[in-house]
């Protein structure tokens, strides 16, 4: 056995990471498994998208177009008809279409849980997955958004849903719950997007970088507005994503609660309880993981991506399920020992119909089964490593939580206070097919979003890769222990084989590089002086040294943020956050005055029993307003800051920089420094182990 | 390397070695802050007598009861905060927060005389000065089909005596059994090291976190809810819990910054530690905020007079500047204290932060309690003082012993390594 120690690569310099200075018994096991290095990892992802797709990619898109074409037929039927082609009737007046409707708003929850809250938390086994979930949010919601269009039976007024005077200078009423819901899912939207787009800039530098055709370079050149990975840029990038991380984790509790709210603002006993918020936004969260799990366990089989998305990842996303599961299966105790205790017998009557005597215990043991009882077989290992085991119970979870849902709404529904208003629920045929049809959507979606654009986010999981966190150990004892794998994850892990270690030498470029690189058109004069480098550790070195020189104007183009990059160019934190305060604060300024002047002196209503100026029932517009200014103060505020979009710029003409969306670490000298010097600056360069030195003209 | 031997009160004798590289010393602060204790016994003292005075007096002794469980609720939720932060801890197999892991298992050792400190409320309900669902269940079935049968029906079961007192053995049983396994556990690591503890405590933890959200929750049933028995909300749990999770938070910071400020663990617990404590305070602001306002604008939208009689009894005198009162001091201004990256990296202002969190944490409390008992408005009297004073005082001489014990880190723990020298990666 012969061991062989890897070199050492310590990240930040003046903080060194003390590994290994204490006995590590348990040692962690990376996030990304075998000898996946930057390169690799750009290929494996961005070639699924460049490549013909496999066999079953067509058939499949067939199978989902269809049923999505029913979705259209069964919407069309019901404009052109009326909602009487639903099964809804008096008492039950909602039931397929918001049981649909808040089944897709929770099964968008998981994405931005995913990426903004564990983000917060410093899960980077989120880094994994959180692309292909964010991608989901916005389909299920896209999916959601379809049933406020259509309910109305006559959709081209569903702009009465907006903030517009209707008739009569009568405004909206902003003390009602599904106006409150209109802004909620809107905003979501809105910000799911923003955040889902900023995290996809970097891969779609990446994916323009490789192109071979001309078509796909301008399409992602111009999505990918100009992204280079410009440290300066990355310096606003990372505070940005912070902020929309910070802004959509209160955001996803809001719209789920908000949710809620359409139902427990009411007093129909099931739906007027106090949890109702938390309930909601725990049961969207399981849902969701489940969702995830639904699309990713197939999809990681079939794209060979068990080396990103490891049997840890699914470990720990069952493990969520658990958690929530729990919460919800909290919630429902809850719902159930409240309607006892509280001695209102209308509210345990309720209860005892759903569980014990109504017409539909069934639709609520069904869920109990499959959201409370079958998700503790999680408790259990094997349950949680088993893929095809798991997606068998997340297929439970997602049909519980279909029904949890239809119980809600219709059984609640279904005995009104009075025996003479009972009555029974009975889908049609329209309901139906309206529902297939909202899977159709989805899945047609989600095919595409895989067919198109790179499902992990690669830039993302380099930040996590080994290559980048670099640890020392001998090959032969990769994660072990005295010999021994502490655990069946070492054990597993290490049988993807250990990491490969860092690059030491730049590779050679495809091109010879001159020492001065004229641009067509260029004016003659230098921009600035360019070199690569082998590895983020020798360009950070590499930075230091060339401010130590006295050098002002220096940038480091890396595919991924480099820790401790910002302070070698000599930058400090960007102070973006000033314009997403500015932009929430103004929110919060437009919400207050809208609601106010409409609702208590343009056009009072008295809405409720409820005063002209009662401030309570406008708080869920205030949130969701100050949310989405402030999101869209920060997303222009970071395409402002970074100068973008530049489609164009002197160091494109180096022949290896697009390695900076790649692989590559690049630092560049500008000649407006006042110590450039073309020769002298590019000696230096090479002093320093720079490769490929180039000026290149301006 | 010094030798000592850890005494926890719980476990036999243990030898541990301090492992060399330790940016402090850590070794168990022994006879070093024997004057603090002093100076915290007498305070016990003090505030001891005061409330043994309030419980004898025949007038004062409804105001004692009152003030004895506001101050003991304010105690046992900081306690089982911190429990919780040590079984989440193991649940996400977390590397930085190893230090302040042991300023947690110490809090918790007051949760074993706090059981003990109950048994005067248990008197409390009994001698009919606490919870007037006693006087309820202790008359006879009231007319059927009336108001009061409906809740004498379900209360006289729900809370009769029996069942009532097992309940609270099994909440104190749960708490005190997880604590006391949690700390023994993290002390035997010290002197052996290795993995197999580290893996023991993470596979107990989950248990415990699902275990304590419901006696946690039940507990707050029992006790403060039923303060006003025909009163409920399903989200009161949730409420509860938001004001442990922030309460323990400031625990672990003050006491942090207070055995940094006399010298200690200085270069082990650093401000970039501190920094994520102070962003979870921050979250945990928020979450009250937004349980609080779920609570309030459903039972204020409802409109139903069973619901609203919470808040309705929080509308009269004094009451009503206090109901206005409090979600600006306990959510708004910590909100702005919080806000900035700067503050929550600064150790004077995450000080004041902390501070002012538990004050009006406490503030949260008396406003929940005491209304039951002076209907009309505010009457503060020096027993709503003295009882917070003396629980809290039980609190850090438990944890003090518990610093004077044992290592002031997990000094052997699987995860030393991401503790120490710990860098917090928030761009």
């Amino acid at each position: 056995m012969t061991a062989k120690a890897h070199e050492t690569h310590e990240v930040a310099g003046a903080n060194e990471p003390s590994h290994g200075r204490f006995a590590d018994p348990l040692p962690r096991i990376p996030l990304v498994w075998g000898p996946t290095d930057f390169d690799q990892l750009s290929d494996q992802i961005a070639g699924i998208t460049e490549q013909p797709q496999p066999n079953w990619w067509w058939p499949a898109l067939l199978v989902t177009s269809a049923l999505l074409l029913g979705g259209v037929l069964a919407a069309s039927y019901l404009i052109s008809t009326g909602v009487g082609v639903w099964g809804s009737n008096n008492p039950v007046n909602w039931a397929f279409d918001i049981t649909n409707f808040v089944f897709w708003i929770g099964i968008g929850h998981a994405g931005t849980l995913i990426s903004a809250i564990l983000f917060l938390f410093r899960q980077k086994w989120r880094t994994s997955i959180n692309r292909f979930s964010e991608a989901m949010t916005i389909f299920a919601v896209i999916c959601a958004m379809v049933y406020p269009g259509i309910h109305v039976g006559r959709f081209w007024y569903a702009w009465f849903m907006f903030p517009l005077p209707n008739a009569n200078h009568i405004w909206p009423n902003f003390r009602s719950a599904l106006l409150w819901d209109l802004f909620a899912v809107s905003t979501y939207f809105t910000v799911s997007l923003i955040f889902w787009y900023v995290g996809l800039i970097p891969d779609l530098a990446t994916l323009r970088d490789r192109a071979r055709s001309r078509t796909r370079q301008v399409i992602f050149g111009f999505l990918a507005l100009g992204w280079r990975g410009s440290t300066r840029h990355w310096r606003h990038y990372e505070v940005a994503y912070l902020m929309l991380a910070g802004l959509s984790t209160p955001l996803v509790l809001s719209v789920h609660s908000v949710v809620s709210f359409d139902f427990a603002t009411s007093v129909i006993p099931g739906w007027h309880t106090t949890i109702f918020p938390p309930y909601f936004v725990a049961g969207a969260i399981f849902g969701g993981f489940a969702m995830v799990l639904q699309c990713m366990i197939p999809a990681r089989a079939v794209y060979g991506l068990s080396n990103l998305v490891t049997i840890r990842h699914i470990d720990v996303m069952c493990k969520f399920i658990l958690a929530t599961g729990s919460l919800v299966g909290y919630a429902y105790c809850m719902e159930l020992f409240i309607a006892w205790y509280s001695g209102n017998p209308y509210e345990w009557q309720t209860f005892q119909d759903r569980a014990f005597t109504g017409d539909y215990t069934w639709a609520y043991w069904t869920m109990m089964t499959c959201n409370l009882i079958i998700p503790q077989v999680f408790w259990i290992r094997w349950c949680r490593q088993t893929p095809w085991f798991v997606l068998l119970v997340v297929t439970c979870v997602n049909v519980g939580m279909w029904y949890e849902r239809f119980v809600i709404i219709v059984q609640s529904t279904s005995h009104d206070f009075l025996p003479g208003s009972w009555g029974q629920f009975y889908p049609t045929w329209v309901d139906w097919l309206q529902m297939v049809g909202d899977f159709g959507l989805f899945f047609t979606l989600t095919l595409l979003f895989v067919r198109f654009l790179p499902m992990i986010a690669i830039a993302e999981v380099k930040g996590v890769l080994p290559a980048a966190n670099p640890d020392p150990f001998m090959e032969s004892e990769y994660l072990k222990v005295n010999g021994q794998y502490p655990t069946a994850d070492h054990e597993r892990a290490a049988a993807f084989g250990a990491p490969r270690p860092a690059r030491t030498e730049v590779p050679e470029s495809p091109e010879p590089v001159p020492s001065f690189l004229a641009a067509p058109g260029g004016t003659g004069k230098p921009w600035g002086a360019i070199a690569e480098f082998a590895n983020p550790h020798d360009l950070l070195v590499a930075a230091r040294r060339t401010r130590e020189a006295g050098y002002q104007r220096l940038d480091a183009w890396t595919p991924y943020p480099v820790h401790g990059m910002i302070t070698a160019i000599g930058r400090s934190r960007s102070r973006l956050p000033l314009f997403t305060l500015a932009g929430g604060l103004t929110g919060l300024a437009v919400a207050a005055t809208m609601q106010f002047y409409l609702s208590a002196y343009y056009y009072p209503i008295i809405v409720g029993g409820k005063e002209f100026r009662s401030w309570e029932a406008f708080v869920p517009i205030f949130f969701e307003l100050t949310v989405l200014f402030a999101a869209f103060f920060t997303l222009f505020s970071l395409i402002g800051l970074c100068g973008l979009p530049r489609l164009f710029h002197p160091v494109d003409h180096h022949p290896t920089f697009r390695r900076s969306s790649l692989g590559g670490f690049l630092l560049t000298v500008e000649a407006a420094d006042p110590q450039f010097d073309p020769d002298r600056t590019r000696g230096f360069l090479e002093s320093l182990g720079g490769k490929h030195v180039a000026v290149v003209e301006g | 390397m010094s030798t000592a031997t850890i005494t926890n009160g719980i476990d036999t004798d243990q030898a541990f070695t301090l492992p060399p590289g330790l940016p402090d010393d850590v070794a168990p602060l022994g006879d070093r802050t024997a004057g603090a204790f002093r100076t915290l016994l007498l305070i016990l003292g003090v505030t001891g007598v005061i409330l043994l005075v309030g419980a004898v007096g025949e007038t004062t002794r409804r105001q004692f009861f009152h003030s004895y469980l506001f101050g003991y609720v304010f105690a046992l939720d900081i306690c089982l905060g911190s429990l919780f932060w040590i079984l989440i801890h193991h649940v996400a197999d977390a590397g930085w927060s190893v230090g302040l892991r042991r300023v947690y298992e110490n809090v918790t050792r007051a949760i074993g005389p706090l059981a003990l400190l109950f048994l005067p409320l248990v008197l409390g309900i009994y001698s009919g000065n606490l919870h007037q669902w006693y006087d309820l269940i202790s008359q006879p079935e009231p007319a059927f089909g009336s108001h009061e049968h409906h809740q004498w029906q379900v209360k006289h079961l729900y809370f009769s005596i029996p069942f009532f007192l097992f309940r609270l053995g099994i909440y104190f049983g749960v708490w005190v059994g997880y604590a006391t396994a949690m700390r023994r556990w993290s002390l035997q690591q010290d002197a052996v090291g290795g993995a197999a503890l580290t893996r023991k405590m993470q596979q107990w933890a989950p248990s415990g976190v699902l275990l304590l959200g419901l006696t946690a929750t039940f507990f707050s049933f029992d006790v403060l809810m039923s303060l006003q028995y025909s009163w409920f909300s399903t989200i009161y749990g949730v409420y509860f819990w938001a004001g442990a999770l922030r309460g323990s938070l400031s625990t672990g910071v003050l006491l942090v910054l207070i055995l940094r400020y006399a010298g200690y663990l200085r270069n082990t617990i650093t401000i970039e530690h501190l920094h994520d404590v102070a962003k979870l305070m921050f979250g945990f602001t928020v979450f009250w905020a937004y349980i609080a306002f779920s609570q309030y604008f459903l039972i204020w939208y409802g409109n139903m007079p069973e619901e609203t009689q919470f808040y309705l009894l929080r509308r009269n005198g004094g009451w009503y500047n206090a109901s206005i009162l409090l979600p600006i001091l306990y959510f708004v201004v910590p909100f702005f204290l919080l806000l900035p990256r700067a503050n929550k990296r600064n150790p004077v202002m995450l000080a004041v932060a902390a501070g002012w969190i538990l004050l009006t944490h406490a503030f949260d409390l008396y406003w929940q309690i005491l209304p039951v008992l002076h209907q009309g408005t505010i009457h503060l009297r020096l027993l709503d003082v003295a009882a917070p004073v003396f629980m809290s005082t039980m609190v850090l001489l438990s944890a003090l012993r518990g610093f004077q014990r044992s290592p002031l880190i997990p000094i052997r723990d699987a995860r030393l390594n991401e503790t120490i020298g710990y860098e917090n990666e928030t761009p």
